[in-house]
């Protein structure tokens, strides 16, 4: 839960940021590979945070449009 | 003349004896009247003697005297006359006569020339005086110049007079209207005319003075309209009151006009207003010392005096004339409409300025917003493929997808071991498969050369 609101309170860039560091990480031969799968979880969890966050934004733009 | 000669040989004798040459002068004057008298008396008694013998044979009495003039005078000028005269008096008996005194004058400021009293009865007077009111609007008044009909009579009692039978009202509107024509030419001579007509009205003429009087419809019928407009303007008014008719009507609104003038700072226009009246009545605005006051006032006059068809001369030279008291009202109302027009228009053509500018402004936004929002809209995009490169990225990235894929990853102590090098016999190892994992013991290592290098 503490996870997720800190998600939550994330902003884009910041998740983009989180991502490219896990992406680095799954990249790195050094990383120990039982957290592979963990990281792999995570990204794939800021992955839909962010496109929730970029949906959210055309909703309001498609709004903005509208008026 | 045996008389006259007696008295000049006895005065000059009386004074030859009476005035030796060394005599001082006022012994010698006194002397001399005291003889003089007594030499009249002496006269006068010689001389009455002799007349009373004279004329005591063929005396007449005063009445055959008066009645031998009266003969003279009625054989000579008989019959009826059209006698143009000026009345100095009149008087209205209570019987119901009109007694009379016409003069006459070489002209308006030449002394009298002639004089005499005259008389309408009263069977006369009572169609005359009617038939003259309404024909002329005038009453019959001193001053007046008037023709009438009339009968020379004389009685031995009253003398001469004139026993009047008709009067011709044609002739004193003539007069009235030469009077005003020699008013009128003479303010024309002088440049009185267009005088106060030069002086502009303020745009806003609030500050009214009034002159007129309380008591006159006309005053009231101006404030009605002035301050029940329905628009709403508010004037300040202020009624100098003065008589508005009869002969001290000039006299009186002159006195007001000069305190006017004396105020004039704290007045934007004077109103002259007096409702309709008899001619008569509103005669005063003919008057020559009134006009030239208006004419020169140095605040815009406008009048607003009798009814429709009345035209005065102060009417002329005001700066504007309306025909009504109420016109006069309506006049200054509409000066104040014109103005509140000007205004609705102004601030429309303002409004519709700012429509317009507010509509440019609203196309630039407009124009910006698609353009943000189409900015917008691309950025949002760019951000998704990110994403999916990113996405890509780890997914090729992926372990466990080469697992699957048939390779293996061999670990060490659950770190990678990527380098033969780091690997010797009897070395624990773990071989990662698809799901699942073997424990191995190195056996040997084959380093191969050319292995991964093509």
């Amino acid at each position: 839960m503490a996870k997720s609101k800190s998600e939550q309170k994330m902003t884009y860039e910041e998740a983009l940021a989180e991502l490219e560091a896990l992406a680095k990480k799954i990249e790195d031969p050094n990383t120990e590979i039982g957290k592979i799968s963990d990281y792999i979880q995570k990204t794939s969890e800021l992955v839909k945070y962010c496109r929730d966050l970029l949906r959210g934004q055309e909703e309001e733009i498609a709004k903005l449009n509208e008026q | 003349m045996k008389a006259n000669s007696g008295r000049r040989v006895l005065g000059l004798s009386l004074a030859s004896r009476l005035l030796p040459e060394n005599m001082a002068v006022d012994i010698c004057i006194d002397d001399f009247y005291r003889a003089k008298v007594q030499y009249y008396d002496y006269i006068c008694m010689r001389r009455s003697i002799k007349k009373f013998k004279m004329e005591r044979a063929d005396s007449i009495t005063l009445h055959e005297l008066l009645m031998r003039v009266k003969r003279v005078v009625e054989d000579n000028v008989s019959g009826y006359y059209w006698i143009k005269a000026e009345i100095s008096e009149i008087k209205n008996h209570p019987t119901g006569h009109c007694y009379l005194e016409l003069c006459d004058k070489a002209g308006d400021d030449s002394p009298v020339n002639a004089k005499v009293q005259a008389m309408i009865w009263s069977n006369a007077y009572r169609l005359i005086k009617p038939y003259f009111e309404t024909s002329t609007g005038y009453q019959l008044g001193k001053g007046m110049h008037i023709l009438v009909k009339g009968q020379v009579q004389y009685s031995p009692i009253y003398g001469i007079s004139i026993v009047i039978t008709d009067i011709d009202p044609s002739f004193t509107v003539g007069e009235a209207e030469l009077q005003r024509q020699k008013t009128i030419k003479r303010l024309r001579d002088e440049g009185m005319m267009e005088m106060n007509s030069t002086i502009p009205i303020p745009t806003l003429p609030r500050r009214l003075a009034i002159v007129s009087s309380d008591s006159a419809a006309g005053y009231l019928d101006f404030m009605k309209h002035l301050h029940e407009n329905s628009y709403g303007f508010r004037f300040q008014t202020t009624l100098f009151n003065s008589p508005m008719q009869g002969a001290t009507a000039p006299k009186g609104i002159i006195e007001s006009l000069d305190k006017i003038a004396y105020l004039q700072d704290q007045f934007d226009i004077v109103v002259i207003i007096r409702g309709g009246g008899s001619v008569q009545d509103l005669s005063c605005f003919d008057d020559y010392e009134l006009c030239a006051n208006i004419a020169q006032f140095p605040l815009p006059v406008i009048t607003g005096i009798g009814h429709e068809q009345d035209f005065h001369i102060a009417d002329m030279v005001a700066h504007t004339n309306l025909k009504t008291p109420t016109a006069a009202a309506g006049f200054l109302l509409d000066i104040f409409v014109r103005e509140d027009m000007q205004i609705s228009f102004l601030s429309r053509r303002l409004l519709l300025s700012l429509q317009r500018r507010m509509a440019d402004e609203y196309a630039k936004v407009e124009s910006i917003s698609s353009k943000t929002i189409s900015l917008a809209t691309t950025r949002i995009k760019e951000e998704h493929h990110r994403l999916d490169i990113m996405q890509q990225r780890i997914t090729m990235n992926n372990p466990y997808r080469l697992l699957e894929r048939g390779f293996t990853i061999i670990t060490r102590n659950d770190k990678r071991v990527t380098d033969i090098a780091n690997l010797k016999q009897g070395d624990d190892i773990q071989v990662l498969m698809n799901e699942g994992a073997i424990e191995c013991e190195v056996k040997n290592v084959v380093k191969h050369e050319m292995y991964g290098k093509e």
